[in-house]
């Protein structure tokens, strides 16, 4: 169907704001409307009263809107170039970017052996009470406690052939991490 | 054999001046100052004074720009005359300097100042008494038919792109420049015989 076209339609088509088949369409519309067509008569010899004007600014304000441009320009030019064009290879952004990444990969490094020895290190802290020689650590505490009846068994039996200590007991002194001295001072005391 | 060059589109240019290439806002300034400046002219109507805001409204446009406020989207005059409208404008509202200063005299040069030293004399003469017939006729008509005209003929604005700046549907936009062009006719005498409904359309 076709569309009826109205007065403010005159000045999209005048202004070429009409494309394609809206402006044939109008175009047609033109030809058989009358009414539209004096109405787009006195529009356009209103539109002829609007000479061609086309002011320009002075040359000094031109001058010195491009300066200021330029020096927003520059600006941005000296604010990473050197990085981008390697004028200062030194400072190359690559370069700085290879640096951070080797630093951040020595950091991560640090800090994972780091947790990791204070993770792998032995916890049980050997110390002396004053009753009896007593494990901070209470999951040994069974086990030691067997080693030291055994080894109370022996010392009370003087005369008898010395008593093997229980292998589990024997080695987990040996592979305990405290030092040698401490073990000594520990077997010592009964 | 080489095809032409085709000159290179507002967007490219904005992005190769935010690229650091002075050069490209020159261009872009080039293209479009003398319209930015006719619309600032034709809405403050005094040569000093458009002076003042078409630096003011380039300046804003450098910023802008820099700051990646720049929408590509649109076209890059239309945002242009926009700002610059914009401004003239706001110097009327805040009355900066009153439009009553604006000089009357028709001896007053608006061309004083310009410094294309390529134009000749003729030329210049034309286009002198083309911006002073247009300053007055357009004078005339009310405020807000003025704007749309100024922003459509001489900004190169879309009656959308005009609408969205006067905060009217396209329709209103486009019934105000109906009415300015109508008026226009009027005023500059073509038809002298005034009927009792072109009466009325001169004063909406």
């Amino acid at each position: 169907m076709r569309r009826k076209y109205g007065k403010n339609d005159i000045l999209r088509f005048i202004y070429g704001e009409m494309e394609g088949a809206e402006h044939d369409e109008f175009l047609d519309a033109l030809c058989t409307d009358e009414q539209l067509f004096e109405t787009y008569e006195q529009i356009q010899e209103g539109q002829q009263q609007l000479k061609p004007v086309d002011l320009a600014p002075s040359t000094e304000s031109v001058a010195r809107i491009q300066h200021i441009a330029g020096a927003a320009a520059r600006r941005k030019r000296t604010r990473t170039p050197q990085l981008v064009t390697g004028k200062n290879k030194f400072l190359n952004q690559h370069h700085v970017l290879s640096v951070c990444m080797v630093f951040f990969t020595c950091l991560t490094i640090g800090i994972a052996m780091y947790i990791y020895k204070s993770d792998s290190a032995p916890t049980n802290n050997w110390s002396l009470s004053q009753d009896a020689m007593k494990f901070e650590n209470q999951a040994l505490d069974s086990r030691l406690d067997f080693a030291r009846d055994r080894l109370d068994g022996i010392l009370e039996n003087k005369s008898a052939a010395p008593m093997r200590v229980h292998h589990d007991t024997y080695r987990l002194v040996n592979t305990d991490p405290t030092t040698e001295e401490q073990n000594v001072v520990l077997l010592n005391i009964k | 054999m080489h095809e032409p060059l085709l000159p290179k589109e507002d967007q490219q240019l904005v992005r190769e001046y935010l690229a650091g290439n002075e050069a490209a806002f020159a261009e872009l300034m080039n293209r479009h100052q003398n319209r930015i400046f006719t619309t600032v002219f034709f809405i403050v109507k005094d040569r000093e004074m458009a002076e003042d805001i078409f630096q003011e409204a380039m300046i804003k446009i450098v910023r802008l720009i820099n700051a990646g406020k720049y929408d590509e989207k649109g076209k890059f005059v239309s945002w242009a005359v926009r700002i610059a409208r914009n401004l003239a404008i706001d110097y009327y509202r805040k009355g900066k300097r009153s439009p009553q200063m604006i000089r009357e005299n028709d001896e007053y040069d608006i061309f004083n100042g310009i410094g294309k030293v390529e134009e000749n004399i003729e030329e210049r003469i034309i286009k002198e008494e083309n911006a002073r017939y247009v300053r007055e006729l357009i004078k005339q008509i009310p405020e807000k038919q003025r704007e749309v005209l100024i922003m459509r003929h001489y900004g190169g604005m879309s009656f959308k792109e005009i609408a969205d700046v006067q905060g009217v549907n396209i329709n209103t936009a486009l019934g105000r420049m109906r009415y300015a062009l109508i008026n226009l006719r009027k005023i500059a005498g073509v038809d002298t015989k005034e009927t009792k409904n072109e009466k009325k359309v001169r004063q909406k």
